[in-house]
């Protein structure tokens, strides 16, 4: 019952925290407010909210506050944005495009509560035995529920000279998924239900996005309802909500969101939409390491697309080929330099000894494959990727739809390359990578596949009739 | 309209021909004239006394202190490579064990090579024998190996016994090869840690039939659609039809492993075992013993001795609210400067470390041995 009421209260937070934000930026700026429908509004509410919580923290984290201060400041600011959203909805009418109660959307939102309620059932009383979760997520928000959410982290052999430093061998690891859970110490140590609850919260209206989205598309009840069963019984991120607590699904949700919101800004190009998926963009690096490799391939995708006409995109095609052979026949650079190496061959890159990365050949496609095809369901998936890649090059589609297929092609073949090339083979090789990270794009793949049915049907639909 | 039924009906006898080729059996050769017939092992264990016996028709084995059971092969007439199935009967306590099937293989002119063969979860355990055990010649120390699944470390009082009402090894005129894919499909796969990783790599043989079949069926329904041209909701439904019946092994499972959790997690603990709920403790009495249990503090250190494992992290989990680590050598706790306030703790096998130390008068100035017992020995200096 206390789990329940925190996390109604944590997502109201969120909520508030997001739309109050929005507003309040929307009016700074001058620019016009974008209505939404009801549950668009909340749903990126909440998702905006997540950012803007871990922002102030980080923010807060600077100014070396107590705890206390903490959480008075957090709640002044939420106090705030209820009162201005409060101030707003009084003084415009309303601040969402008002629809009447939708049967169909009803029957959408009682679907996804009943999966939740089938993950709950499977995973209430199992103990928090997310590996990562207890002993990097959850344990530097124990710390710094203990020590203050200043506190510097370091390394074992620094913490054996420092005095007042605390050792968490995650140190290098960004902040954000801790301080989303953060707050949830002050109710139990364990956090596990209330991860629980909050994740089936944030999937639960991801999934709500999707369908919204494909309504837009003219998807009928039955294609949303399918799109809900498969996204509940897709067995590995089934497996992220019952054992809630990792960062993957976390990242999965945001890039699918800034799929989503390049799709709005799309059909109305506002600057409100425009600020949205810049929010979004600047999360992903918030949540995990790998979020910087999904940021840069997402800025490559939306550069590439956006500012280039095809006859200037080949040329820089070209130009990227001709760089890529001339580095490959002349066997790279590498430079002493005062402040360190600076190597680029196809040997290794190094730079400066800040970065460094060897290649060498590994095959990998044992584990591939039995990544991808031998686990369930997700197999499945995978059978429609000939019929998405045929999509893609044979059909036209709109720029905020070209951005997301480049994305996600240039962002799968970037990770497989990776595990062939780099020593993240070994990752790839004993599991602990491989299907995580593919996790990440899963979301985002899941949609593009139901764009092309819908799109199919529609098609099909709109031809019959003829 | 009839292109509709035509179109299902082609899809349906289509898939049903794919099913039957891909889950025909592959016959063995035999060179015996006569059929063979099954070799019952379930007697033929080397067991202590008072460990396996049998009641109301089920041999039950009783696990504490028992994790393999050897086969000799002396008593059977054949070798066993003719013999491409291992069933186990009414396998009870399925959910409680993980079963290998372990053997030592010479081949010619090679070094011996380890055999092992992960066994089916379920009621009616049918395992096809994969291709080494049937090519071998020599076999040799065959033994089936018992894993307790108590990865997840919540054991019960029940969960030290399994039955069964046989072991047989059959060939493949024995064995309905329906029975056996369905044996395979509907295994069960209880939730572990590397759950967040990977889902199920055991026994995939029976899904990766099933897959081949849904395959081929998705292509035929494109096929039949793009020539038939029903109405596009047939090709839905049929997609929709194919995702349920892939989902059915995991659904099965996900029934299976909801209530295993319900039983096997009942009273609902923070903890995440019973191991760690004697970390927890342990925590506990060293924060009576440091005497800094309401105050927390940055400025007094307290050191985990050795790598990095389960026990090693649980408790430094429990010992958050002080300035704890666990670092992987002694001498670094030793080597810090005198007048800092630091802990030592050392599990076993470390607390040894202890005994012996302490012997030297040098260390034992500045180092103060608080407490040394055979769970761990704290230090200060």
């Amino acid at each position: 019952m206390k789990t329940l009421f925190f996390i109604f209260a944590y997502t109201l937070y969120f909520m508030s925290l997001g739309i109050g934000f929005r507003l309040a930026v929307i009016k700074f700026m001058g620019i016009d407010l974008h209505k939404r429908r009801l549950s668009n509004l909340l749903a990126h509410g909440l998702f905006t909210g997540l950012l803007i919580h871990v922002l102030i923290l980080n923010l807060l984290q600077l100014s070396g506050s107590h705890n206390a201060l903490v959480l008075s400041v957090m709640a002044l600011i939420f106090l705030a944005c209820v009162i201005y959203t409060f101030y707003v909805t009084v003084k415009s009418g309303t601040i969402h495009n008002s629809t009447r109660i939708n049967h169909q959307q009803v029957i959408t939102i009682t679907a996804i509560m009943l999966a939740s309620g089938v993950m709950i059932y499977n995973s209430y009383y199992v103990p928090n035995l997310a590996w990562d979760t207890w002993t990097v997520w959850v344990a530097r928000a124990k710390q710094w529920y203990f020590h203050g959410l200043s506190v510097n982290f370091v390394q074992p052999h620094e913490w054996l000279k420092l005095n007042e430093s605390l050792l968490n061998l995650s140190s290098h690891y960004p902040d954000g998924l801790s301080l989303i859970i953060y707050p949830m110490l002050y109710v139990s140590d364990t956090a596990k239900p209330m991860l629980l609850g909050l994740y089936l919260v944030i999937y639960g209206f991801l999934v709500l996005l999707m369908c919204n989205r494909l309504q837009k598309l003219q998807a009928p009840l039955t294609t949303r309802l399918f799109l809900v069963l498969v996204m509940y019984s897709t067995p590995l991120m089934v497996n992220h909500l019952l054992l809630p607590g990792y960062a993957d699904l976390i990242m999965a949700v945001y890039i699918l969101l800034i799929m989503l919101s390049l799709l709005d800004y799309n059909d109305m190009p506002k600057p409100a939409l425009r600020l949205v998926i810049i929010a979004y963009a600047l999360m992903l690096p918030m949540i995990k390491l790998e979020g910087w490799v999904w940021l840069m391939v997402f800025v490559f995708s939306h550069t590439f697309i956006m500012w280039f006409n095809i006859r200037q995109r080949l040329l820089i095609l070209s130009v990227m080929a001709a760089v890529f052979v001339l580095w490959w026949l002349t066997g790279g650079i590498s430079w002493d330099t005062p402040f360190g190496p600076l190597i680029i061959t196809p040997q290794e890159i190094n730079l400066l000894n800040k970065a460094y990365v060897s290649f060498a050949f590994t095959d990998v496609s044992g584990a591939l494959i039995a990544g991808l095809l031998w686990q369930f369901n997700w197999s499945l998936l995978w059978l429609g990727l000939p019929f998405l890649v045929v999509y893609m090059v044979a059909f036209k589609h709109n720029k905020a739809q070209q951005v997301s297929h480049l994305f996600f092609g240039l962002a799968l073949a970037l990770i497989i390359s990776l595990f062939y090339l780099t020593p993240a083979a070994k990752y790839a090789l004993d599991f602990t990578a491989i299907n995580r990270v593919i996790l990440q794009l899963m979301p985002c793949y899941i949609f593009l596949l139901f764009s092309l049915l819908t799109v199919f049907i529609n098609k099909a639909g709109s031809s019959s009739s003829d | 309209m009839h292109r509709q039924i035509i179109y299902w009906i082609l899809f349906i006898v289509m898939s049903l021909l794919t099913a039957f080729i891909v889950t025909r059996q592959q016959s063995v050769q035999s060179d015996l004239s006569q059929p063979l017939s099954p070799i019952n092992v379930t007697t033929s264990f080397e067991v202590l006394p008072g460990l396996y016996y049998q009641s109301n028709g089920l041999f039950h084995l009783d696990l504490s202190g028992i994790n393999h059971l050897s086969l000799p092969l002396k008593k059977w007439p054949l070798t066993p490579s003719q013999y491409a199935y291992l069933v186990i009967k009414d396998f009870h306590g399925y959910q409680r064990v993980h079963l290998y099937l372990t053997a030592e293989i010479e081949s010619e002119g090679q070094a011996t090579t380890s055999y092992r063969q992960k066994l089916v979860n379920n009621a009616n355990s049918i395992n096809t024998l994969d291709s080494v055990w049937l090519k071998t010649e020599n076999l040799s120390d065959v033994r089936l190996v018992i894993e307790k699944n108590d990865a997840l470390g919540f054991s019960q009082s029940t969960d030290n016994q399994i039955g069964w009402s046989s072991i047989q090894f059959m060939s493949d005129d024995m064995v309905s090869s329906t029975q056996q894919i369905t044996a395979g499909l509907l295994s069960f796969n209880p939730l572990s840690y590397a759950s967040i990783n990977i889902y199920n790599l055991d026994n995939n043989a029976s899904f990766q039939k099933l897959l081949t079949v849904i395959a081929v069926s998705l292509f035929i329904m494109v096929v039949l659609y793009l020539m038939l041209k029903p109405k596009a909701g047939h090709l839905m439904a049929g997609v929709v039809l194919l995702w349920l019946l892939a989902s059915i092994p995991y659904g099965f499972n996900f029934i299976h492993q909801s209530q295993f959790n319900e039983q096997r997690f009942a009273e609902n603990s923070p903890f995440l075992n019973q191991t760690d709920r004697l970390l927890f403790a342990m925590a506990d009495e060293i924060q009576n013993m440091i005497g800094q249990h309401a105050t927390p503090t940055k400025e007094t250190k307290i050191m985990i001795m050795g790598g990095d494992d389960f026990s090693k992290k649980r408790l430094n989990f429990h010992l958050l609210n002080h300035n704890t680590g666990i670092i992987g050598d002694i001498e670094s706790w030793q080597q810090r400067p005198a007048e800092s306030d630091s802990y030592a703790i050392l599990l076993p096998p470390f607390n040894e470390l202890c005994d012996t130390e302490a012997t030297t008068p040098a260390t034992n100035s500045i180092e103060n041995r608080l407490k040394n017992t055979t769970r761990y020995c704290l230090k200060h200096r």
